[in-house]
């Protein structure tokens, strides 16, 4: 059972999860410094629309995003048209459904977090001649690296425990898309008991050792 | 000359009010601004600063024109060379003492000298969190002068602080104010504070100025023909028979008065006070011969 389609799929699983951690924390932390920082109009519709994928179910967020990037999809059509790029069945369809389903758990997050911070600071930051972006760089974000450390942790969290999103846009096929909780799924539909524990027991075990991670290094200052 | 003409609704505690006022001042001088908490005195340094825009107005400062309603200016807090000093310090905790200096300035010469100039060189790599009020304070003055403003704004800056750290701090202050010419304005319910160190006192109640001018004439004014008078804190108040005895804090002196009941009832431990007295024949001599 610990044969190459395991590797494969925790291999793929933890790519996934990065890349899309990764494009969270770019996109999230600009978000969240832009909803708490600057005054704009439409600030609340943009808020819920990143916010929607937290409390919709999944599969209905994929289905959107065929919508969106399939083939034929608004945006999809253009990207494999002008740039050959296609998301379905592509193991970037489970880094962009993963993207989308963590981001609102990022800007909620870090947003609190920056809103958290003294405004004085901001403001001293301010007289003192720094502009808007480095003041969120050398003042803002340092002051608040603990909620944007959390809201990485829980973005990864999601990511690597995307399921419905992924399975709607990039499918499950092995070697490609299917990551851990596809292939468990894929398992356990066959009554592949033991590959089922195998892969279970794995994927609960990376994820306790990375919540004692976010424990032992997000914790807040006054506890150290 | 620096103008500041505005008009700004404030939200008190009994409702709306308009903060309205127009105050010139001379380049180089120190003002003091007192008054009630909630009259309206932070709003003006914020103002100034641009941290807050008023409803209307115009703030002029030498020959730059920092913010007028009319003319749609309205000059970005970066753009002011303002020195605000806040009242919680505000100093970046993650930051040391020198990176505080220098997260204001590239000139690190000027920062050597200013940590000398307040005595804080030896503290210059601690975090904020491991100093005491007084030194924080003597980091947020070294950091509000860094850049040379043309505005030194100073919200309530020496309150919190014990009488010596006072005085001592209050003699920075105008060391500073004088070696780099900065024009002052300092904001602070504490009238001895404002005695000591101002020129000229502007006392605010509920948004608008009710006194402007000379500290002595302002709380001196029906008493001007006292040959003598201090401005002090009440320490204690005991009775003795039918008086009270007041211990007063004048600077770094105790001074023993008696109270009668009628001033027993508006007066109370923990309040400024002026003492005057007409008939006084003072000795004069030079310190260390006998009186």
């Amino acid at each position: 059972m610990w044969d190459a389609d395991f590797t494969t799929s925790l291999r793929l699983s933890i790519q996934v999860a990065c890349v899309a951690t990764l494009l969270v924390a770019v996109v999230g932390l600009g978000l969240a410094w832009l909803f708490a920082t600057i005054p704009f109009r439409g600030k609340e519709l943009l808020d819920l629309l990143v916010t929607l994928p937290l409390v919709l179910p999944p599969t209905v967020v994929g289905y959107y995003l065929i919508v969106l990037f399939g083939r034929e999809g608004v945006i999809g059509f253009w990207l494999d048209h002008w740039l050959g790029i296609s998301v379905t069945f592509h193991w970037s369809g489970a880094v962009l459904a993963s993207f989308v389903v963590a981001l609102p758990l990022m800007v909620k997050t870090t947003r609190a977090a920056l809103e958290a911070v003294d405004s004085n600071l901001i403001a001293a930051a301010y007289t003192l001649g720094h502009s808007r972006l480095e003041t969120a760089f050398r003042v803002t974000f340092p002051l608040a690296r603990r909620g944007i450390f959390a809201g990485l942790v829980l973005a990864f969290a999601r990511a690597i425990g995307e399921f419905g999103a992924t399975l709607m846009l990039a499918g499950n096929i092995p070697g490609k898309t299917a990551t851990m909780p596809l292939s468990i799924f894929s398992a356990a539909a066959s009554g592949e008991w033991s590959r089922t524990h195998a892969y279970v027991v794995v994927l609960t075990a990376f994820s306790a050792l990375f919540l004692a991670l976010a424990n032992r290094y997000g914790r807040p200052p006054e506890s150290n | 000359m620096i103008a500041l003409e505005m008009r700004k609704e404030l939200v008190a505690a009994d409702g709306p009010m308009w903060l309205d006022l127009a105050i010139e001042l001379k380049e180089g001088s120190l003002i003091g601004i007192t008054g009630p908490s909630g009259a309206g005195k932070t709003t003006i340094l914020r103002a100034l600063s641009g941290l807050l825009t008023p409803e209307s107005g115009r703030i002029r400062v030498g020959d730059e024109l920092w913010y007028s309603s009319d003319l749609g200016v309205n000059l970005r807090p970066q753009q002011r060379e303002v020195g605000l000093l806040f009242q919680d310090y505000a100093l970046f905790p993650h930051m040391t003492v020198r990176q505080n200096l220098e997260f204001a300035t590239r000139d690190r010469r000027h920062v050597d000298e200013l940590l000398a100039l307040v005595e804080l060189e030896a503290l210059a790599d601690r975090f904020p969190e491991t100093l005491s009020n007084g030194q924080k304070q003597r980091v947020a003055l070294a950091r509000a002068v860094v850049r040379r403003p043309k505005l030194l704004l100073l919200d309530e800056p020496l309150s919190g602080l014990d009488p010596q750290m006072r005085r001592r701090l209050q003699d920075e202050l105008l060391r500073l104010h004088r070696r780099f010419e900065l024009t002052t304005i300092l904001v602070s319910h504490d009238l001895a504070e404002v005695f000591r160190l101002c020129e000229r006192v502007v006392r605010l109640e509920r948004g608008m100025i009710v006194a402007d001018g000379d500290p002595w004439q302002l709380v001196d004014e029906h008493e001007t023909s006292h040959k003598f008078s201090f401005i002090g804190e009440v320490v204690d108040i005991r009775p003795a028979d039918v008086v009270f005895l007041a211990v007063v804090a004048v600077g770094q002196q105790l001074i023993e008065l008696v109270l009668t009941a009628d001033d027993r009832l508006r007066i109370d431990v923990g309040q400024q006070v002026l003492i005057g007295s007409k008939a006084f024949n003072p000795v004069v001599k030079p310190v260390g011969e006998p009186l």
